[in-house]
């Protein structure tokens, strides 16, 4: 058996497509443009070469870009607490067997399936000052001196933007921990009941030990996809109001684009992709030695 | 003998001029790419309906041409879509563009084509397009783009607020404030702004800005790009757009309002004023009727700018790339976009022009268009909104500075960071 | 797993778990129901009357969509392309977490780091080097842009694939092959239906993220008959006018093949389960 599984052919048999696409259509572009934050280049000239330069602005002068990383580093917080407990809990209570658990499962996942552009579009709504549902609540249950302009509040409007992921992506994470839950051998959990262990018991003891590599899969994707965000904050927000929801990839969108300097916009890029690189690994270490 | 090599001689030059006098009728071949953007959902914005009638036609009278037409709806969108296309060599043969500022770095990288040889060969171009116009788009001694669009920024009122109110449209600022004054007291929103925006933000302050100090100070710091925010004048208009802002002028949550939603409060007769482009005429002209009515902004106690001063733009310009493969249908299809034919149409569907000398039917206008264009014609003097001028970055931070002010943030402190990131930009 | 007799009495827990679940799901609810009834609603209704019921229910906006608006061609054309992205996406990242997760060779842990970057790339960041890319190797519009979906899926599919076959005993395979199979046979015939679950929940999140893009259907795609579904809702949002009722009939539209999707991949989680625990 072990010398099948080195079987060199079988590897590169099910290994190349994968890893020629990659190479071809993520890493050449990754890092072109990782060698473009060395140059100046607004997409219609050609490119010049200035070494370090825009690194140098970027950390020294460009007080939006200082603000979009601990902007971005906030929604990181922010949507990590907001959403995993609540997937894991919403996972742990719907894997019980009990009646409606499909139902409510499809409920939640819903929302994954809609576009950020649409749940950007509902929350707009939700948030409105006039007509919006939070107001509405508020001044029924509260009075209208509390109803407020929650997305033109520099304090608030990051937290509302991240209830709002939180509110699309909470079924993602779910699906992912049930999808553990549920490979976990009945056996294991047959065993635990017959011992007369309590459902917690089992979730802290038993599950959650076993649950750790899927943990890590969640921590990682939602690391990485919050530090990436983009659509969800812009749609929403455009960035505002004056850049209190300003993130690194909608600086980024700025700079290249709006800007046209696209050689500045991918040095973000580069450290965005540091930052994302070195967030994985710190998630990565704290979980090796339980494995 | 001679006779019939005569004859011959006569033959085949007729049928070598056979082909050519065939093809003078259809003398364009080829394909050429055009992107413009269209909004095909508004249903008081029919130029989505012009273009697609452009191509038909052109297509009809030049049937050896065909048209690959590309229409993004968001500006944006568009901007990625077009400046990813041109990173990569390629540039659609007429495309859509900007002015000033923002059409700057395609001229300045050569992807533009220069159009004064096409005005000079074609009579029918001459007569309508104007000097004013293409001046935006020119650079040096040369021009590239030609604008369809005549735009403007003042403030729209609805005249059955005010008339319920006792309201007069206000002479001076003075008169503005009491004006908001008694609204308020009405229990009726003064002026609907969609802060989220951003850009809304800067319409009263531009206005603002030049009632008190005239032109110069923008001929030099906006059109000459020299970093000056820090002067004194920047901080006063502010400040005074501040105490607007103060007095609620504006509902106190507006930077949490879209535009576009503003404006819906507005036609719907939520609010009695916005300051607005002239590009929502039809859209205001159907919903409010004859209610709606718009003057430019009064002048200020003691300021040197006169209240006919108009902040005034030209938008929605076309060019053909420097690259294009077909310059002669290109050229033709451009000069056939601003035929008299297709530009009376398209005023028609209720846009000012750009161009002059085209006679629209006057039953299919709405009267407001026609007092708005005339009002333009007859100005002091014009200032281009700022955002175009002076570029993506400085107009954008320019803009986020008016929402802050509107936030309520100090005034001299935002300036200062306006003024940190202009010396940044241009020094 | 055994199901528990549900007990006759209602326990005090009860409340507290279906009052939490119930709250929870009005939350999920009350936005989605929102979108439903704004499509039926005009602008005008929208910003006077937001949460009333609206005036009337006509399909009218619905209609327009696919006779005016060409929905129904941007619907196909969405479908193909993540039906396509879907199945092949499915073969390239098992079999490639399979080797990694599974298989012994010295480089495995290179190759799985090198994926895993692509977890960190900000799509923005690479997408003009792209398209250059492309238009230089002359792979275009269509081509290339199933090429690239197929790629995006490979880091996200691969990392989840390799984490639950952690999860999967390697005695599985060592009975297999005590018996006669070769490693392929195996992965195919016993793996794979072990690994259903997880498949059918990376499709699911292959499936959304072809079907939901935007920025790479707008960079790529250029004609009319191309375009996809968000494509074709765009369309209707711009930065001076927003015809909401038009906006959310489509954002309804687009959103029901997903649900439909999701529903169909998760009968097959729950069959895969049961599959499973026969095994014992």
């Amino acid at each position: 058996m072990e010398q099948m599984l080195r079987d060199k052919k079988v590897i590169a048999l099910f290994v190349l497509p994968a890893i020629l696409l990659f190479c071809m259509f993520t890493l050449a572009p990754l890092v072109a443009s990782l060698g473009l934050s060395f140059f100046k280049w607004d997409l219609l000239s050609p490119m010049k070469y200035i070494g370090l330069r825009n690194f140098e602005n970027l950390l020294t002068l460009d007080d939006i870009f200082l603000q979009s990383v601990l902007n971005t580093i906030h929604y990181l917080l922010l949507s990590v607490v907001l959403q995993i407990p609540m997937a894991y809990l919403l996972a742990v209570l719907l894997t019980q067997g009990r009646r409606f658990d499909k139902g409510f499962r499809n409920i939640i996942f819903v929302p994954v399936t809609l576009s950020g552009t649409a749940v950007a579009l509902m929350f707009y709504f939700i948030y409105h000052p006039e007509v919006g549902l939070l107001n509405n609540f508020i001044r029924l249950f509260a009075g209208s001196s509390y109803s407020h302009g929650w997305l033109a509040d520099p304090n608030a409007a990051m937290f509302c933007v991240c209830v709002a992921v939180a509110w699309q992506f909470v079924g993602y994470h779910m699906v992912i921990f049930i999808t553990g839950m549920t490979s976990i051998s009945g056996d294991i959990l047959e065993a635990a009941q017959i011992d007369g262990a309590s459902r917690w018991k089992t979730v802290w003891h038993i599950i959650t030990p076993l649950m750790k590599p899927v943990i890590k899969v969640s921590l990682v994707l939602i690391t990485t996809s919050s530090l990436k965000v983009f659509d969800s904050v812009f749609v929403l927000t455009g960035g505002g109001p004056v850049h209190a929801t300003e993130v690194m990839a909608s600086h980024m969108y700025n700079k290249s684009f709006f800007q046209l300097r696209y050689g500045y916009g991918s040095a973000i890029g580069f450290l965005l992709f540091i930052l994302c690189v070195v967030c994985s690994w710190i998630i990565s270490s704290a979980f090796r030695d339980k494995e | 003998m001679k006779r019939v090599l005569g004859l011959l001689l006569i033959a085949m030059m007729v049928m070598s001029l056979m082909p050519v006098a065939l093809a003078a009728d259809s003398g364009l071949s080829g394909t050429i790419t055009y992107w413009y953007t269209a909004d095909e959902s508004n249903p008081n914005d029919l130029s989505a309906v012009w273009h697609k009638k452009n191509i038909e036609l052109f297509e009809q009278q030049n049937p050896n041409v065909k048209i690959e037409a590309t229409v993004i709806a968001d500006g944006n969108d568009y901007l990625t879509k077009i400046t990813t296309e041109m990173a990569a060599g390629n540039a659609p043969d007429v495309f859509r563009t900007w002015l000033t500022g923002r059409l700057e770095p395609f001229v300045t990288a050569g992807r533009v084509m220069p159009l004064n040889d096409l005005l000079a060969n074609t009579p029918a171009l001459q007569e309508v397009i104007s000097q004013d116009a293409i001046s935006l788009a020119t650079f040096g001694d040369k021009f590239y783009a030609l604008p369809l669009l005549s735009s403007g920024e003042m403030v729209f009122y609805n005249k059955k607020i005010f008339a319920d109110n006792g309201i007069a449209v206000p002479t001076s600022y003075d008169e503005f404030m009491k004006a908001c004054e008694t609204l308020k007291a009405a229990g009726v929103l003064p002026v609907a702004m969609g802060g989220k925006d951003v850009w809304p933000c800067s319409i009263p302050y531009m206005m603002i800005f030049d009632r008190l100090n005239g032109p110069d100070l923008y001929k030099e710091v906006v059109l000459g790009k020299t970093a000056k925010f820090d002067d004194p004048a920047f901080i006063a208009a502010g400040e005074k757009f501040q105490e607007m802002v103060k007095a609620g002028v504006f509902s106190a949550e507006c930077n949490a309002i879209s535009y576009s939603d503003a404006t819906t409060s507005f036609a719907q007769g939520k609010a009695a004023m916005i300051f607005d482009g002239s590009w929502q005429t039809s859209y205001y002209g159907k919903e409010l009727g004859d209610n709606a009515g718009f003057f430019n902004f009064p002048m200020i106690e003691g300021g040197k700018g006169s209240a006919n001063n108009w902040l005034k733009n030209y938008d929605d310009a076309y060019a053909i790339s420097a690259n294009t493969q077909n310059k002669a249908a290109a050229e033709a299809f451009l000069a056939f976009m601003f035929s008299k034919d297709r530009q009376k149409e398209f005023g028609e569907y209720g846009n000012i022009l750009a161009v002059k000398n085209v006679e629209l039917d006057q039953s299919k206008v709405l009267p407001l268009m026609t007092d708005i264009a005339s009002a333009f014609a007859g100005s002091d003097y014009f200032e281009i909104p700022w955002d175009n001028p002076l570029g993506t970055n400085i107009g954008t931070e320019v803009n986020v500075t008016c929402q802050g002010i509107i936030a309520g943030q100090d005034v001299a402190g935002l300036f200062a960071k306006l003024q940190k990131t202009a010396q940044l930009e241009w020094e | 797993m055994q199901r528990q007799r549900t007990k006759k009495h209602v326990r005090k827990s009860d409340f507290v778990r279906y009052g939490f679940l119930g709250f929870y799901g009005v939350m999920i609810v009350y936005p989605l129901l929102f979108t439903l009834m704004s499509s039926f609603k005009t602008n005008q209704e929208i910003f006077s009357t937001p949460w009333a019921l609206p005036q009337s229910l006509s399909l009218h906006f619905y209609i327009r969509l696919f006779t005016e608006f060409n929905m129904q061609s941007y619907l196909l054309n969405s479908l193909f392309y993540a039906t396509v992205v879907c199945l092949v996406g499915l073969v390239v990242t098992t079999t490639a977490a399979y080797a990694i997760g599974r298989m012994r060779w010295k480089l495995s842990k290179v190759a799985l780091g090198l994926l895993m970057t692509g977890l960190m790339v900000p799509m923005h960041a690479i997408i003009v080097p792209l398209y250059i890319l492309t238009t230089r190797i002359g792979v275009t519009n269509r081509m290339a842009l199933m090429l690239i979906f197929i790629t995006n899926t490979i880091p996200v599919s691969t990392f989840m694939i390799i984490g639950f076959l952690k999860g999967i005993p390697r005695e599985i395979e060592e009975s297999a092959v005590i018996d006669g199979c070769s490693i392929p046979r195996a992965f195919v015939s016993i793996v794979c239906p072990m690994l259903k679950p997880t498949l059918a929940t990376v499709t699911i999140f292959n499936f959304l993220s072809v079907w939901n893009d935007l920025l790479l259907s707008l960079i790529f795609l250029n004609e009319e008959t191309q375009k996809t579904l968000q494509l074709g809702i765009v369309r209707f949002k711009n930065a001076f006018y927003t015809d909401y009722n038009i906006l959310l009939s489509g954002i309804i539209v687009g959103v029901l093949p997903s649900i439909l999707v999701y529903l169909f991949m998760s009968e097959k989680i729950i069959s895969g389960i049961s599959a499973g625990a026969i095994k014992g």
